[in-house]
């Protein structure tokens, strides 16, 4: 039987934001019950879930928070704590179905918006403090991080978990989440045509880390550069070859090369260039070596030429 | 960009029509079109796409018959609130030479189940035929090259059945002791119903929303009065408030309050500008037989279920 998670439609959380926003996290601790009186739920079948339902999701992620710091001080990184966080979610129940498929509520952006405002408001603001403007408090931004969506302070760490999970025989099933870096994940998860499919996410994870080892001597810039210019190319293919229907090896070769023939292309510039990789990204002057749209144009050609 | 994308020869310029999707919930067939009435995460749900063709009949028209023993048809869900935070899977991906001719020979239909528990807000059906590779016309085809696609959607909630229903004390809201209200907020058509549309029940007549829940969904008279008067009140909102600018010959989004209306709208008749105005103008001097005909409209659609 599913277990409904209340929703706040996100008309309703702008009311109950500037609340949080000028609260200080240890003030919007919700104790033992978890109510709002404009909650909703949908009529679609199950069971409201229990307050002790969702008092197992709170309880271990206090503790983690609390470990980095919660309430007082906030950690130089979050992402060792929102690996735990990951583990936390990949737990917990209602999220879940038979064969490790998201539940239809894991879905759902107001179940989310609940769980960040109601269940865990004072680790969500904790995470991300508002900016308290007196005209808007907490902000565009950091509202996004309280309702549901692509940022929420936790349905992005659920996104990781349902997208970057290696599998329950893996051996190190959480290495992509524990690995990869803030700016990482958003560069794979803020693109749905790739990162929806948990296969496809798996197989780009893997080659954006292998990618990062081999060019661990060059600046982030760089890597990010060729990362972008990569999945441009594996998005040019999926319009003639869906990526979800390839094999698993034909997917991951594909997704290799994608990276490699960049990367090849940026060390072909000639050496008489200066400055190879300070080249790249200043296609406005006039290029001693390759230009950057030059390369961009090559590698295309090599891509629709399927060699 | 498709002149790019598409280099290679492929099924799109033969097929004549696309296909018709419909889903099979707990046994009750419905047009994708027409919503999914009463799904919830319980249903069994069963996905079909009657095509009008025959995959081998198509692919003889095309000139890809050396591609047909390779090719394959699957069908690529995708469901949640939003793309974003959606997922997406693969429902059934088999060679086409499986797909059997229907019983009439004139078309073949492709059928899946899907997990009702896994899905919510709507599903986007994307069907594919694709070449595991081969050569054609000397053109070599890459392992994967798509031959044909298209999509359809799905709404699993949003319609009549399913917008948010709430309990509220009427008394400590100043909202006097009636049974329920129907709250209409919406800056435009184009807003889901899903958000737009909010039934308050009220919570100091325990006996009363004890009853509704008690009812049959098909055959209760208080669902069928609370059913047509959402109907009445989501329209007359929408049609007398002139700053929305509805117009029944626009598409509206899947899901949005304006779809949902054009569906309302077609139960009663009205299906062209000329006779929405006549119906905008009954709501304004007969309010009480338009709600009259809204119930007439659930009771048909009530009759009509099994």
């Amino acid at each position: 039987m599913t277990q409904l998670i209340p929703q706040i439609p996100s008309g309703m959380a702008e009311a109950l934001l500037p609340e949080v926003a000028l609260a200080r996290p240890e003030n919007l601790d919700p104790g033992d019950e978890f109510r709002y009186s404009q909650a909703i739920t949908q009529p679609t079948g199950g069971l409201p879930i229990t307050d002790v339902h969702l008092k197992q999701l709170r309880e271990p992620i206090v503790i983690s928070a609390r470990k980095y710091g919660f309430p007082g001080s906030r950690p130089s990184s979050f992402l060792d704590f929102e690996l735990e966080v990951a583990e936390t979610l990949a737990q917990w129940s209602p999220l879940w179905k038979a064969q490790g498929q998201p539940s239809g509520e894991a879905l759902r952006n107001d179940c989310w918006t609940f769980i960040t405002v109601v269940v865990l408001p004072d680790v969500a603001l904790w995470r991300w403090p508002a900016k308290t403007d007196e005209d808007e408090p907490g902000g565009r931004s950091w509202k996004g991080r309280m309702v549901g969506g692509t940022r929420n302070t936790f349905q992005r760490i659920f996104r990781r978990v349902m997208c970057l999970d290696r599998g329950m025989d893996h051996p190190d099933r959480w290495g992509l989440i524990r690995q990869l870096q803030e700016d990482d994940f958003s560069a794979i998860l803020e693109r749905p045509g790739l990162s929806s499919n948990r296969e496809i996410a798996v197989c780009l994870g893997e080659e954006y880390l292998a990618m990062k080892q081999r060019l661990s001597e060059l600046s982030a810039a760089v890597r990010q550069d060729v990362y972008r210019q990569a999945t441009k190319a594996i998005r040019a293919y999926g319009v003639v070859q869906p990526l979800d229907l390839m094999p698993a090896g034909n997917r991951t070769r594909l997704i290799q090369d994608a990276f490699r023939r960049y990367e090849d292309e940026l060390t072909a510039v000639p050496p008489s260039t200066p400055d190879p990789i300070a080249s790249i990204g200043t296609e406005t002057e006039p290029q001693p070596g390759s230009s950057r749209k030059q390369v961009r144009k090559s590698f295309l050609r090599r891509l629709l030429d399927g060699g | 960009m498709s002149r790019i994308a598409f280099p290679y020869p492929t099924l799109f310029p033969h097929v004549r029509q696309q296909g018709c999707w419909e889903a099979s919930i707990d046994g009750n067939q419905r047009l994708f079109r027409e919503g999914s009435g009463s799904w919830d995460y319980d249903c069994h749900l069963e996905v079909g796409c009657r095509l009008p063709w025959t995959p081998v009949t198509l692919f003889e028209q095309a000139d890809l018959g050396p591609l047909l023993d390779g090719a394959r048809l699957a069908v690529v869900i995708s469901t949640g609130s939003s793309e974003g935070t959606g997922r997406r899977f693969v429902a059934t991906d088999l060679p086409v030479r499986d797909c059997l001719p229907d019983d009439d020979g004139e078309g073949t239909t492709v059928r899946i189940n899907l997990e009702s528990a896994c899905l919510c807000n709507r599903i986007k059906a994307c069907l594919y035929i694709y070449s595991a590779g081969g050569e054609i016309a000397g053109i070599n085809l890459l392992s994967g090259s798509i031959l044909y696609r298209e999509e359809a959607t799905l709404q699993l909630e949003g319609d009549l059945g399913s917008f948010p229903i709430r309990s509220l004390g009427f008394s400590s809201h100043n909202l006097g002791s009636g049974l329920w209200l129907v709250d209409c907020q919406a800056e435009s058509p184009e807003d889901p119903l899903i958000s737009s549309v909010v039934l308050l029940l009220n919570s100091d007549r325990p006996e009363f929303i004890e009853q509704l829940q008690s009812e049959s969904e098909q055959t209760g008279i208080l669902r069928w009065a609370i059913r047509s008067d959402v109907m009445a009140s989501a329209l007359s909102w929408l049609l007398l408030n002139d700053e929305l600018s509805f117009d029944v010959n626009l598409e509206w989004p899947d899901g949005s309050l304006g779809a949902i209306a054009i569906g309302w709208l077609s139960s009663l008749g009205v299906n062209r500008q000329a006779a929405l105005q006549q119906l905008i103008e009954e709501m304004r001097r007969e309010p009480g037989r338009f709600r009259q005909r809204c119930q007439s409209a659930c009771a048909l659609s009530a009759e009509d279920a099994p």
